[in-house]
């Protein structure tokens, strides 16, 4: 085999290695994590959403596990999206939860995160913000 | 008019609720463990903070201290302590599950919103300032007061203990006579070796109080599954006429409808279901500590497998036991919890 097919071959093997170690390594930032929350939020499963929560800084993380998530966004609202996100301090993430439903949204959401190794974590979710986290 | 009042109800309620405490390792010696509630667990150190959904286990020689604010806990050895947390008239309110072994508690100051203690057989609130609380094998509780005052309740009848009074309340039944407590206290381990020979001298009656235990959980397990359901269906209901309300009323009528009312029933709906996981969460400890303790005495005195008549009888108690657990209590188990 020539030395510039095992090169190639080199290079395509390690083409998913890379971007799997690198991807880790970079990790998930508090923003990327408050949008794949909704994304699961906004999925037709939505049995992974719990992933998005720090597994042993957040209290209900296991009653998380079995939560349809229902109760605090109607499946019939979907379509959410966080704007005036403001995550200047990863202790006190605001911004407003949007819907196409604009009688009960946009309601005002605060999360506080939690750093795991390169990643972040939703700890808390105040929603709608106020004194007393719904999820802790 | 009814919904609105509440609804403002609910949201005060809410508004007024406190979260969970961490507890703060302040002293441990001997065999400790914690139970964290992702399901993995490690050695109990001076300087590990728990919080709701984990489980400390001491062993033989094991004894940890933990501070919670203006509370000290001290957990005795051969103790299985779980930090919980159920729903309770729109409010979140802390319970101290104690499975098996004895806890002392020492308030330094009462706020009113002190955790619930929890065993198998009895729920005490907290009114004192000094008391243990000691979880026999056989499911029995014992509780003594040094100083202030707690109130026992079981089988919906309550007792209330003075200073150096102490009650116990056998599993399934209600508080028996309160008694004064001897000057030199209560050994628990003599208590409890007591309560296990109990246990094993009708173990036919013993599975028979388990399961109606396990039944009592059961239906409140039930009852706050129905109540989840019927607040989401009254939830989507709201959700689905505040169109309507806009067309009636306008937007911004239907807006302030979905502040005042929408947003509160939501939080308390989302926390109806930790009832449900806060009494399948007790039915577990209830088949580990007690079920399934009296399970392995009586495999290991039936051992020979020689045709016994009242071990046949367990057994089909048992396995009718386990089929509740099964069908009624799983579905909102996960895998850390097991």
């Amino acid at each position: 085999m020539k030395k510039s097919h095992l090169f190639l071959l080199f290079l395509i093997a390690t083409i998913p290695v890379i971007t799997f170690v690198g991807c880790d390594l970079a990790g998930i930032t508090v923003e990327a994590r408050i949008n794949n929350f909704l994304n699961d939020i906004n999925s037709d499963d939505r049995s992974d959403t719990y992933l998005n929560f720090h597994p042993t800084e957040t209290e209900l993380y296991d009653d998380l596990k079995l939560s349809d998530w229902e109760s605090l966004f109607p499946s019939a609202d979907r379509d959410y999206y966080i704007a005036n996100l403001n995550s200047l301090d990863s202790s006190w993430v605001t911004g407003q939860i949007h819907s196409p439903n604009t009688l009960e949204w946009p309601k005002d959401v605060v999360f506080v995160m939690e750093k795991d190794g390169f990643s972040w974590y939703i700890d808390d979710m105040y929603l709608p913000a106020g004194p007393v986290p719904v999820i802790y | 008019m009814k919904t609105i009042t509440l609804a403002v109800g609910l949201l005060v309620l809410v508004l007024l609720c406190g979260f969970a405490v961490p507890n703060d390792v302040v002293y441990s010696e001997g065999e400790a463990s914690v139970r964290y509630k992702g399901g993995y667990e490690e050695e109990v150190f001076i300087g590990d903070v728990y919080d709701t959904g984990d489980t400390i286990t001491t062993g033989y020689d094991g004894f940890v201290e933990l501070d919670q604010e203006g509370l000290v806990l001290k957990i005795n050895p051969d103790t299985v302590f779980a930090l919980q947390e159920k729903e309770e008239g729109g409010e979140k309110t802390g319970v101290f599950a104690l499975a098996l072994g004895s806890i002392k508690f020492r308030y330094d100051r009462l706020t009113g919103k002190e955790p619930m203690i929890h065993t198998s057989s009895c729920v005490a609130g907290v009114r004192g300032t000094e008391f243990s609380v000691y979880a026999g094998a056989d499911g029995s509780a014992l509780i003594v007061v040094d100083s202030g005052l707690v109130e026992v309740e079981s089988e919906g009848r309550a007792v209330q203990l003075g200073a150096e009074e102490g009650v116990e309340v056998p599993l399934g039944e209600p508080p028996g006579e309160k008694f004064r407590v001897p000057a030199e206290k209560i050994d628990y381990r003599s208590w409890n070796k007591d309560k296990l020979s109990k246990l094993l001298d009708d173990p036919i009656e013993s599975i028979q109080r388990i399961i109606e235990r396990l039944d009592n959980y059961i239906s409140n397990v039930e009852k706050y599954k129905a109540l989840h359901a019927e607040y989401s269906e009254k939830l989507a209901e709201d959700r689905e006429n505040l169109p309507q309300r806009a067309e009636k009323e306008g937007q911004d009528a239907a807006r302030k409808y979905s502040q005042k009312v929408i947003d509160p029933l939501s939080i308390q709906t989302f926390n109806l279901f930790l009832n449900v996981r806060y009494y399948s969460l007790a039915s577990l400890s209830l088949r580990r500590y007690v079920g399934g303790r009296l399970y392995t005495f009586m495999k290991a005195a039936n051992i020979t497998g020689e045709s016994n008549r009242d071990y046949t009888e367990y057994l089909k108690l048992h396995e009718r036991f386990l089929n509740s657990f099964e069908s009624s209590i799983v579905p909102y188990l996960v895998d850390a919890d097991i």
